[in-house]
């Protein structure tokens, strides 16, 4: 008994399936909306962030400039999120503040990501004693909570931007040599590694220039986390003046000052430097969520 | 025994079909191969028989039939649709619960099934370890999944899934993962049980070679469609339609 | 699993071993001069010696490291720069206060986190999936500093529900007798129960604030892990076989579930070391972390130095305590892997 049903095309190996549909690109955008909000959410805050921290200092007053006489306004037309203790605008504090912090958030991830992957690679590549030693310290000093690390480096260091920097880097270092040595260690069986050494490249060119690119991936993602994470341990950091001092208009330093007026009743010194914390550590948590990172740090 | 006729299977939020117009039966005692390359939707019909099809997938039409009753209901709703069927997987080692032990497993498969007790389904699991073939049934009762290797697991999964004494057991490439001695033995397996419990075999392969030893009767698929049906060495012999010769 | 247990014991050894040079490397190598970071900035040159000689800091290296070493094997973990008091009997001290805290605020974050992480991955897609996951989000992304600020500012201050961050009780109050350092456990114990709830009053928003970012952690991990075990070949056989929904979810996913779970809460515990020293100098909480602010801000590197070795040794002790958990969850551990045939 045979069955033949009706085939479209005089080919069998044609497609059976209808073609796509043509979306316009408003269309595309709907379903990406659709779909993946979270990635779009993200990617909004991360813009008006980066807006603000890149043009807002343009548009805003001066951060440092008192004024006596006007402390302790309330959110209002003229001073949206009110004024401080010293009579300094918050509004202009926040943006001046969004862009350092943001800069220090990509500056440590990047600098966190470029030592770890390197020593990842080497690690992963050549294997043997240097490995288990890599192995060895970054178990030590993941043994410390992150936060305790970086404040007590600092407290070793002075207290300044530039050491909080170093500082919280070194903290992530582990994270970025872990992530890295682990795609290494799979791309190594890879064929195009044989490729690589057969052409006569030496190990290190092998390492570097071969399979270091293609280990990046999950790298670059956490990268991402890393930058909120990096904000929210300088800002950390800062409320307990540590690392940046006041009067730098610095988010956590905001939230530090502004812990001693919540008690007489002024809670907008603290409340929106604090929110735009939470907000742009959303938008990087969103993002490298969507990109696939594994946000079990 | 079991009539499909006519199933369609879409993707939801999509006009694509996955699957369209399948049909195929299998009869008591008989050993149907279905035949595909990956992607033929071989694997999805069986899903959809199973009512283990994923949430982004839907039926849109035809009809399953057990021994003439309707299953498409029950498969609509996302329930087991009848418990006389059951299915082994390809990969069997994944396929077993890794906390638990392998006879425990088995026994579940019969406290749920044959409404046995506790105690009851224990030694009767031992027995159906022996029964597919398992020396030292009562150690391999006791071992965990990772203890066992492939071919041992699969016959747990046999057994689990006669447990459930089956009208039809669907097998999607039962052994691919395995070695081809294994393969020969599990083959030898299936065909017992065919003897003894008299169940029919939906046995879906990529493999013409395990098709043309175990199957009576073929169905050929591509891309979601039958494309010819056939007892198996009409098909070797004389195949009609250009896939299958293609693919032979 | 013998052996198992024995390897990691060696290693932890080793880790805190690394622990202990590295904090040294930190503290006396890295500071440019060491005695006069200590002083601080307004000390004399007379204080800046006298501290320079009682620490040994103009000593050769290797003289600091091996009075360190031999020190710190004797259970010396050195003298407050600040207190001239020994720094180990002033962690003891405040080690009570610390793990209450951390006790209440780890049970909330359970208690809160698993059912919702296994409740959202049971209800995929559904709103209540989606409404756990901003949760997760962000709690995950909450600075502790401001949401105990925000929690303080509303429930103590504005609304007057929970009392404002002064200590673990009002001034007035005397702690009850000491049997375990929980003033909550040792009030109830003695029988002083109004002491008790004045206790419970005073954890309550420390505890909230820790508790609730915490349970944003361990929700969004458990959902991932019910996911990825829901997902999975084996739930697909016992589907197969006719097990209902119910026992699909707690009993085949959430036993292979609890594997990364177990693990997640050693990562919660280490967040909670980093995170009690913010929040117990918000609410002025009298434990380890205060105590570490103390000497961050004064410069106190001889009692941080001790902090941070016994955080350390804490944390190294906690893993390995969920390791041996893990070994017990995961017969792919207690047994080993063996093949037979």
């Amino acid at each position: 008994m045979t069955t033949t049903p009706p085939v479209r095309s005089p080919d069998f190996v044609a497609t059976e399936y209808p073609p796509p549909e043509e979306l316009s690109t408003r269309g595309r955008a709907v379903r990406l909306v659709r779909e993946k909000p979270r990635l779009v959410m993200g990617i909004t805050l991360l813009v008006i962030f980066a807006g603000l921290a890149i043009f807002g200092p343009l548009f805003v007053g001066d951060p440092l400039k008192t004024d006596p006489s006007g402390a302790f306004l309330r959110p209002s037309a003229n001073h949206w999120f009110g004024t401080d203790n010293f009579g300094r605008d918050v509004f202009a504090r926040a943006v001046h503040a969004a862009r350092l912090d943001l800069t220090i958030g990509v500056i440590i991830s990047a600098m966190a990501l470029l030592v770890g992957s390197a020593i990842g690679v080497v690690s992963g590549y050549f294997g043997g004693r240097v490995d288990e030693l890599v192995m060895r310290l970054t178990d030590i000093i993941m043994a410390f909570p992150g936060f305790v690390l970086a404040l007590v480096i600092v407290a070793a260091l002075e207290d300044s931007t530039k050491n909080v920097v170093i500082a919280v880097s070194v903290s992530y270092v582990p994270y970025f040599i872990r992530l890295t040595r682990g795609q290494v260690l799979i791309e190594r069986e890879l064929e195009y590694v044989d490729g690589a050494r057969l052409a006569g490249n030496n190990s290190w060119r092998v390492a570097f220039r071969h399979v270091l690119p293609n280990a990046l991936g999950p790298s670059i993602v956490g990268a991402t986390l890393v930058t909120g994470f990096a904000i929210l341990t300088v800002a950390g950091l800062a409320f307990l003046s540590v690392g940046i001092q006041p009067p730098t208009a610095e988010w956590g330093v905001m939230v530090g000052e502004g812990a001693k007026d919540i008690i007489t009743g002024e809670w907008w010194t603290s409340l929106f430097p604090g929110a735009m914390i939470v907000a742009a550590i959303m938008a990087f948590h969103f993002i490298g969520d969507e990109l696939g990172g594994d946000t079990r740090l | 025994m079991l009539k499909v006729k006519g199933l369609d299977l879409g993707v939801v939020g999509s006009p694509n079909l996955l699957l369209r117009d399948v049909s195929f039966d299998v009869r008591a005692g008989e050993i149907v191969g279905i035949v595909g390359e990956s992607g033929s939707g071989k694997t999805m019909a069986s899903l959809a028989v199973m009512g283990l099809l994923p949430s982004s997938v839907e039926l849109r039409g035809g009809s399953i039939q057990l021994d003439g009753r309707e299953l498409i209901e029950a498969v609509g709703q996302g329930d087991r649709p009848s418990a006389n069927i059951s299915m082994i997987f390809q990969q069997p080692r994944s396929a077993l619960n890794p906390t638990m032990r392998a006879g425990r497993q088995v026994a579940r498969a019969l406290e749920l099934n044959q409404g046995l007790s506790r105690s009851d389904a224990a030694g009767e699991a031992i027995a159906m370890l022996h029964t597919v073939g398992i020396a030292g049934a009562e150690r391999v009762a006791r071992a965990y999944p990772h203890q066992l290797s492939g071919g041992m697991c699969q016959r747990v999964l046999i057994a689990m899934a006669m447990a459930c004494r089956p009208r039809v057991l669907i097998a999607d490439e039962p052994t691919t993962s395995l070695d081809v001695t294994i393969q020969a033995q599990i083959f030898d397996l299936i065909r017992t049980l065919v003897g003894e419990t008299g169940c029919g075999v939906l046995f879906i392969t990529h493999d013409l070679a395990a098709v043309a030893e175990m199957a009576d009767r073929v169905v050929v698929m591509y891309g979601g469609q039958v494309m010819e049906t056939a007892g198996v060495n009409a098909l070797l012999g004389d195949a009609e339609h250009p896939y299958t010769r293609y693919l032979l | 699993m013998k052996l198992y247990l024995a390897k990691r014991l060696l290693t932890s050894l080793a880790t805190i071993v690394g622990i202990v040079v590295v904090v040294f490397f930190i503290v006396r190598v890295v500071p440019g001069d060491a005695a006069s970071l200590r002083a601080g900035p307004y000390a004399t040159q007379e204080r800046i010696d006298q501290i320079a000689a009682k620490y040994g800091l103009s000593d050769p290296i290797g003289k600091q490291f091996a009075d360190y070493i031999s020190n710190i094997a004797r259970g010396d973990l050195g003298v407050s720069i600040r207190t001239d008091q020994p720094v180990l009997r002033e962690l003891l001290d405040r080690l009570p206060a610390s793990l209450e805290l951390a006790v209440y605020s780890v049970l909330l974050a359970v208690l809160i986190g698993i059912p919702l992480g296994v409740l959202a991955a049971a209800k995929r897609g559904t709103w209540i999936d989606n409404l756990a996951r901003v949760f997760a989000v962000v709690g995950s992304s909450m600075a502790l500093f401001w949401l105990g600020l925000m929690f303080i500012f509303f429930f103590a201050f504005r609304l007057g529900w929970f009392p404002g961050p002064v200590d673990r009780l009002g001034v007035g109050t005397d702690p009850p007798p000491h049997i375990t350092g929980f003033y909550t456990v040792d009030a109830a114990l003695n029988g002083q129960f109004a002491v008790m709830w004045e206790a419970f009053r005073y954890l309550a928003l420390p505890v909230f604030t820790l508790g609730l970012v915490l349970a944003a952690h361990i929700l969004k991990n458990v959902r991932v892990s019910m996911i990825e075990a829901l997902d999975s070949d084996f739930v697909r056989t016992a589907r197969a076989i006719g097990v209902s929904r119910r026992k699909i979810l707690f009993v085949d996913s959430f036993r292979n579930a609890l594997i990364p779970i177990t693990t997640m809460i050693g990562i919660v515990f280490g967040f909670m070391l980093g995170g009690n020293i913010i929040v117990e100098f918000l609410f002025s909480w009298p434990g380890i972390g205060r105590y570490a602010y103390e000497a961050i801000s004064t410069r106190d590197l001889e009692s941080l130095q001790g902090f941070v070795i016994v955080v350390g040794i804490l944390y190294v002790a906690l893993n390995i305590v969920i390791d041996i958990a893990y070994a017990r969850i995961d017969p792919r551990i207690r047994l080993g892997r063996t093949t037979s045939s």
